[in-house]
């Protein structure tokens, strides 16, 4: 009796590492696609997965103070950016795998072999069929100006999409320009910014705004929220009320970004890590990706939800996704300057 | 106080150590149980002299920026809100203890105790449910003022009512015949006695709003505790931004704190509770039956809609309950909560017991310190915890386990022990202040009078003291479960991998704004909180 109770007190106190077969995730991810997905994995390897899940800030700072005590083997995020912070204070190694690099395109993911991208998230402008007449719409540009005074949904400057998308605005067109544009834009805002992309959604169906600035895949987890409850009605009503445009057709294209992963530098089981990377970007998890969760697969030859196909082909922002990182931090800095939040 | 020293000075003999004297002298500090406090201080105190330790030495590269375009916001909007929770939460928290504790109207026992029910909503969940109700025009500083009110006001409540009670009920006769009204005897008699108990609950209010993270983030306000958050994730280099905001909103907490302490010190408790039974004063039908319907309409605003409204989303999701997992949730947060309560009741115990038995000044500074965590925000802790526990790995664990042969990667950091302790400092207020309080409910003469008769101070401790504390450590526990139950950054950042409580759970659910899941979860939280302050409430009235 006490022996067991000595083992178990023990496997507590050891945590996890008891188990052989694993691999650890950080992940910000946080989707039941992904638990399938995990779940899948380990049926098909008898591979262990452990996820902690959290944003990816607290999960590149845990990474950090870690060190080489770190457990985790993957670090997975939602954006670009994250994986380039993560690498830029050197918590990923390089991999090896030819699988990674027929699968994904160079331009997605790192060309240093540190992160690659696992899905694709379009940053578009979604807007009110009744009030909005498509001509009206052109570029991200454009919503600084006033024809849209009071007509612009788009949430708060913490979250990691906004930061991106301003920080392709600085790398194309200066910071000078940038705080413009982002100040153009506070003046055009319906509201305070809050809520998330969905809430942007929702507010333009009930008429607090004509235009929403969302991710792609909101309006996917949208228009097929399930049958029951009142907020899943309303979410495909308000889904019925609006539709998508990708601005910057005729320019730049429009602004793209990864959910994507990368090994930790101090990984125990790096074997495992590039396995599970390998497998998330296997036609089979990419499918589950683009069917269940909505976003653009990074592999080619994986058949779309109807909704991501009804969409067709659009021109994507060919900016290196590694320069969204860079200038994240001046991003963040220039929605502070033009009190984005207040 | 006053009353111990008045008890000690008429004392019988004048062989024992007066109850107020500060001594100053090594012997007692020295001490083997002054030691051990020392050595639990010092282990409650790393995490803090951490946070100090980067507002002085550690370079603030953004601090400028931070100065120049953000600072004052968060100023103004937590001044803001603090000055419309505090006078809210006063009038709600005041007028429902004044009504319960002086008058006899229908349904007065039941609404003794559901009042208190507020305290089970996390502010998190009161902001998913409450948005609900009102759309996302709630998300405003309006909303969240209410809203904190709303959740906050209980503690206001609670110790107003225990004073009010704690009084003779004969005080607001005699303010009767001498021909004061209902509002003459409340404005003259009732709020000057009970201020202490106001400010000490009205100083909770302050502490809950300054720290919370979840709600503010929520309805995008922003506060001194999103911009330590902000600073500390998102900037390059910006630990030491962060710490520095920390220290500017300790250093405020500090101030109130003291500020609170000064204003009571005028206005002593008696400690002797009345031992007359007070008499409640029968309103007429009316009257009765529209303060009713007053306490009714505060408790239908603050619980009953809030919950009600989350039971109608979590109706959709109410398969969740044939999950197995969903069980394994519910067991990890209770369990862990319970023994993190327990501990934090002990360790409090301990640490007030050898204040009284030694009173040296220094032990007392210790107790204070020990007292800090509450006013600092939970992520702030985790950071001040996991660098001295990846330390002690590093250094000390892995060598050591590496020449028995064991290859591990960490030892004490991402385990319940590191969760539990983080914990422990974030919450062992709760703990002391509880078990001071009683202490100094029984006075100091039935100690003595246990020692003179021959007993150690241990004995006396677990053999006389122990059973009359019974309620204070009840109190300590139940405080200390509910706000374990409901707390959520501390959590996120420390926890082992593949564990999940239920507040993690919820917030996860309400970030993917899956809200019919999220509202099966919260539901589970305040539930579990709800049986713990019923009982809390009945030990409470018990006592009187």
């Amino acid at each position: 009796m006490f022996k067991k109770l000595g083992i178990f007190f023990g496997a507590l106190l050891l945590g996890t590492s008891v188990v052989a077969n694993e691999v650890t995730v950080y992940s910000h991810r946080h989707y039941d696609a992904d638990k399938k997905l995990f779940d899948e994995f380990t049926r098909e390897t008898g591979i262990t997965v452990n996820v902690i899940k959290a944003k990816s800030d607290e999960l590149i700072k845990r990474l950090e103070l870690e060190g080489e005590n770190t457990n985790a083997d993957v670090l997975v995020t939602v954006d670009a950016g994250r994986l380039y912070r993560a690498k830029s204070k050197d918590l990923l190694q390089v991999v090896e795998s030819k699988t990674l690099e027929e699968r994904i395109p160079a331009h997605l993911r790192d060309p240093d072999k540190k992160w690659f991208g696992l899905t694709v998230r379009a940053r578009v402008i979604v807007y009110s069929k009744d009030r909005v007449k498509p001509p009206q719409l052109s570029t991200y540009a454009d919503l600084a100006n006033p024809q849209w005074k009071g007509k612009i949904l788009i949430r708060k400057s913490t979250n990691i999409y906004n930061q991106s998308l301003l920080a392709s605005v600085i790398a194309h067109n200066g910071e000078e320009k940038a705080i413009a544009w982002a100040e153009g834009v506070k003046k055009n805002m319906a509201r305070k910014p809050k809520g998330n992309d969905r809430g942007q959604v929702l507010a333009v169906a009930a008429g607090e705004g004509d235009l929403a600035i969302v991710n792609t895949y909101y309006l996917g987890i949208m228009q097929n929220a399930p049958e029951g409850s009142k907020e899943w009605k309303e979410q495909r009503e308000a889904f019925s009320k609006v539709s998508v445009f990708f601005p910057d057709q005729k320019g730049n294209g429009t602004h793209i970004n990864v959910s994507g992963a990368g090994v930790t530098k101090h990984a125990p089981n790096k074997a495992n890590a590039i396995k599970l990377i390998e497998f998330l970007s296997s036609k089979k998890a990419q499918e589950v990706y683009a069917k269940e969760n909505f976003e653009f697969p990074v592999l080619s030859g994986v058949e779309l939800s109807t909704l991501l196909k009804s969409w067709g082909d659009f021109k994507r922002d060919d900016l290196s996704l590694n320069k969204l990182g860079e200038l994240n931090s001046e991003a963040s800095k220039v929605f502070d300057i033009v009190g984005w939040d207040n | 106080m006053s009353q111990d020293k008045l008890k000690v000075s008429k004392g019988k003999s004048g062989l024992y150590r007066s109850g107020v004297t500060t001594r100053r002298s090594l012997k007692q500090l020295l001490a083997p149980s002054s030691l051990l406090v020392m050595l639990v201080a010092f282990c409650i105190s790393i995490p803090l002299i951490i946070i100090l330790f980067h507002l002085f030495w550690g370079e603030s590269p953004n601090w400028e920026h931070i100065q120049k375009y953000l600072l004052k916001r968060y100023i103004f909007n937590t001044l803001y809100l603090i000055a419309g929770i505090l006078p809210l939460s006063f009038i709600l928290g005041v007028s429902c203890a004044w009504f319960v504790a002086i008058y006899e109207f229908p349904g007065r026992k039941f609404f003794e105790w559901a009042l208190v029910l507020p305290l089970a909503t996390p502010t998190y969940v009161a902001a998913l449910s409450y948005s609900g109700i009102f759309g996302s025009k709630f998300q405003s500083m309006w909303g969240a003022i209410l809203l904190f009110s709303f959740v906050l006001y209980p503690y206001v409540y609670l110790l107003t009512r225990t004073a009010l009670l704690r009084q003779s009920g004969n005080m607001f006769e005699v303010a009767r015949s001498l021909g004061l009204n209902g509002r003459q005897s409340f404005f003259r008699v009732g709020l000057p006695l009970t201020r202490p108990a106001i400010a000490g609950g009205l100083s909770l209010v302050l502490m809950e709003t300054l720290n919370d993270y979840g709600a503010f983030d929520y309805f995008g306000i922003n506060t001194f505790t999103t911009g330590i958050f902000k600073a500390w994730l998102q900037y390059d280099d910006g630990d030491a931004d962060a710490m520095r905001l920390s220290a500017c909103l300790l250093t405020f907490v500090i101030i109130v704190v003291i500020t609170e302490r000064l204003q009571r010190g005028k206005a002593k408790y008696s400690n002797k509770a009345s031992s007359q039974k007070s008499i409640r004063r029968k309103l007429s039908t009316f009257k009765a039956f529209a303060t009713s319907a007053f306490l009714f309409l505060v408790l239908f605003i603050t619980f009953i809609l809030p919950v009600g409204n989350l039971f109608r989303d979590g109706w959709y999701a109410r398969e969740l309950f044939r999950d197995k997992e969903f069980y394994l949730f519910s067991l990890n947060s209770i369990l862990l909560a319970i023994i993190t309560a327990c501990l934090i009741a002990i360790i409090g115990l301990f640490i007030c017991w050898v204040n009284r038995l030694h009173k040296h000044t220094f032990l007392f500074l210790l107790k204070r310190v020990c007292n800090v965590g509450y006013a600092i925000p939970g992520a702030v802790i985790a950071i001040g915890v996991m660098v001295p526990f990846i330390w002690t790995d590093r250094h000390i664990m892995i060598p050591f386990l590496d020449k028995l042969g064991f290859d591990q990667r960490q030892v004490l950091h991402g385990t319940f022990l590191t969760l539990i302790f983080a914990y422990i400092v974030r919450f062992l207020s709760a703990g002391i202040s509880s078990i001071d309080s009683g202490y100094q409910k029984i006075g100091s003469n039935i100690s003595e009078a246990s020692k003179s008769l021959g007993y150690s101070d241990l004995k006396t401790l677990l053999k006389v003291e122990l059973p009359l504390l019974k309620t204070s450590m009840i109190t300590a526990i139940i405080l200390g479960f509910v706000d374990l139950m409901k707390e959520l950054p501390l959590t996120m950042i420390l926890r082992p991998t593949n564990f999940d409580t239920l507040a993690t759970k919820t917030f996860e659910k309400i970030s993917n704004e899956q809200l019919s899941e999220s509202s099966i979860y919260a539901i589970v939280i305040i539930f579990t909180c709800m049986i713990p302050i019923i009982i809390l409430n009945k030990v409470i009235r018990r006592e009187k």
